[in-house]
């Protein structure tokens, strides 16, 4: 039985996603341990998708049912993970409450943090245990936040609760379940993304896209949100309303970010951490300006500083705005350094976990990639490069995580940043900007 | 990338515009099941998505994105149809439907001005989307009989043409319980 509320308890799931046997299904309904819930909330003329919120009427779809004989509604917002439809409800456990392992000392981890970092991670242990509501951590790219949240998640693990770490990209929920893997011994820890298959595991530990949190409901005891102001979790409604119903109501949520900028955050709770792990400054963007009408869109600028620049071995990272001009960019770089092991990246390619594995282990010189790599990401040693700084996807936030790629390694803490543009932006002044405050509060 | 109209077919018997007439064609033409296919679309990875949000994720209302195209089309292709002209969708195993909640030769159907009828019933199979070349070409007829009815001409309906073994294990069967004169329209080609 435990392993069935293991399994199910907290979740919002559809009848195929509950992987139940027809009997076992039946006694389950009977005996009240599953529950079905109407698919879609009805308000005066308005529908609501139970599972992720969505109101807007163009987003459900009417569909002529073969099973029930009915035109009914069906939600489009969610479709893709599996059809929400008005004649299958959605199933929520309602049996026992899951017993997680007791572990006397979860945490093997066993490294030094820095006075900055030691001084957030008590913030956070005191916030879990006194169940602070929310608590908001403002750290620099690089300041180390996955382990400032080690003791504040072993504590809570010990205390049996149940914990998320939601962050808006898969890249980075492969970077940290092997490093939350190696840092917690004999805990149940998943690692959920959009077709990785995992989403029938559950664990104590849950690290998921946002996206992912769809599926469930009033589940964790402790909710980590990773990148707050980060697309798409900022600019999707149905994420914060996800985020908001799998918590508990006596949940602690703790909110990272490396760029605050909604008012709503600024009100919370905050500890601010100003230097990285290693105590060098972050790297400040060199700006190159290029005229309107360059007819090499900038790549004089780019031609001109990787011949000057300060560390040749260094790996080095181009961004651009688009993938047209990523895939236009490829074949040009590609000529010019013939010597080097050129590879694009982008959103919609099929190998984009191999290449990024590929850029880690150096068996590649020069990675072009539009934003999917701009934060979460941890390459030791590069240089960073963005084309068309200018362009309206590099907003403030973007451009302060893009330079917060360079010099992440104690080895080699710093880095090249180059931005060219033809127009200066107020985003690209005021991550500049935001990039020496943080500096100058760090003491450099 | 983005949908591609046929607008006039290389093969006549296909109805495909890219290459001219190709070899599937000229293994099925001898067996004279089918009179001539005809496609709306010309598959790309475009269309592959479009199919997918459609058919497998189950976004019913794209079809009426399509529907306007697929009747068009459908009269330029077909015209002059004898009055007792009958659409039969090429249907999927119960199994399959249940899943889907419904069948997209049927939405596809739903968009011409002819009256549908379910004459065949599929028994239990893999999905042939997740068959090869010869797998198709060689598996055992999947259809069968259920009804009867009074027609001319009979115009199968189907998402997608791909080696053609779908609508012609349908035509085959229709052909043995004596019906003449068939054709087959399809999404895409």
């Amino acid at each position: 039985m435990n392993d069935q509320a293991q399994r199910l308890a907290g979740r919002l799931l559809l009848h195929e996603e509950l992987q139940l046997s027809e009997p076992e299904m039946t006694h389950y309904l009977a005996t009240n341990k599953l529950t079905a819930l109407s698919p879609f909330l009805k308000n005066f003329l308005s529908l609501q998708c139970r599972r992720c919120g969505n109101k807007q009427r163009h987003l459900f779809g009417e569909m002529p049912c073969s099973n029930c004989k009915k035109t009914h509604a069906y939600c489009r917002k969610c479709i893709n993970m599996g059809r929400v439809m008005a004649c299958t409800p959605l199933y929520w456990w309602t049996g026992p409450k899951p017993v997680w392992p007791q572990l006397a000392h979860p945490m093997v981890w066993s490294g030094q943090l820095t006075p900055a970092q030691q001084k957030a991670s008590n913030c956070i242990y005191h916030a879990i245990k006194t169940g602070q509501a929310s608590l908001l951590i403002h750290a620099v790219c690089g300041a180390g936040k996955t382990e400032m949240l080690f003791e504040g998640i072993a504590f809570a693990l010990k205390s049996q609760k149940r914990i998320c770490l939601a962050t808006p990209r898969a890249d980075v929920v492969r970077e940290l379940l092997p490093r939350f893997e190696q840092a917690f011994l004999g805990v149940e820890i998943v690692g959920l993304y959009g077709g990785n298959g995992a989403h029938q595991q559950t664990g104590q530990l849950t690290i998921a896209t946002t996206h992912q949190l769809l599926r469930y409901q009033h589940a964790f005891d402790v909710m980590i949100i990773d990148e707050v102001d980060a697309f798409p979790y900022h600019a999707d409604p149905s994420l914060p309303y996800a985020t908001k119903r799998a918590q508990t109501q006596q949940a602690t949520t703790i909110y990272l970010t490396a760029t605050p900028r909604e008012k709503r955050l600024k009100r919370l709770p905050t500890i601010f951490v100003p230097v990285r792990y290693h105590g060098y400054p972050l790297p400040i963007p060199q700006l190159k300006i290029v005229p309107l009408f360059d007819h090499s869109h900038g790549l004089t600028s780019l031609w001109t500083w990787y011949k000057g620049r300060t560390d040749p071995n260094r790996q080095l990272l181009i961004f651009t705005a688009t993938i047209k001009q990523a895939n236009q960019l490829f074949p040009v770089i590609k000529r010019r350094y013939p010597d080097q092991r050129v590879m694009l990246v982008h959103a919609n390619d099929a190998e984009r976990i191999d290449k990024v594995r590929q850029f880690r282990d150096k068996q590649l010189d020069i990675l072009i990639t539009t934003t999917i790599l701009e934060r979460g990401v941890t390459f030791p040693s590069v240089d960073v490069v963005v084309l068309q700084a200018d362009h309206h996807v590099f907003d403030q936030a973007a451009l302060v995580q893009i330079a917060g790629r360079a010099g992440r390694d104690p080895k080699d803490p710093n880095g090249d940043v180059i931005f060219i543009y033809s127009g200066k932006t107020r985003a690209i002044a005021h991550a500049v900007r935001a990039i020496k405050r943080m500096n100058k509060k760090a003491g450099f | 990338m983005q949908l591609h109209v046929i607008e006039e077919p290389t093969c006549d018997y296909c109805g495909r515009n890219d290459l001219g007439v190709c070899n599937d064609c000229n293994r099925w033409r001898p067996h004279m099941l089918i009179n001539k296919n005809r496609a709306v679309y010309r598959y790309n990875p475009f269309l592959k998505d479009l199919i997918t949000r459609f058919k497998y994720r189950g976004d019913y209302i794209l079809i009426e994105a399509l529907s306007l195209m697929i009747k068009q089309t459908f009269i330029t292709a077909y015209s002059k149809l004898p009055k007792k002209t009958v659409l039969v969708p090429i249907p999927l195993s119960s199994k399959r439907l249940q899943n889907r909640g419904f069948n997209q030769a049927e939405a596809i159907a739903k968009c011409l001005p002819y009256p549908t009828v379910q004459l065949l019933r599929r028994t239990e199979g893999e999905k042939q989307a997740k068959k090869n070349r010869k797998q198709r070409l060689t598996m055992k007829n999947p259809f069968e009989l259920m009804d009867q009815v009074d027609a001319e001409l009979i115009i199968l309906i189907d998402d997608i043409y791909t080696t053609g073994a779908t609508i012609h294990h349908a035509a085959q069967i229709l052909k043995e319980n004596g019906y003449r004169n068939i054709s087959s329209f399809t999404l895409v080609r």
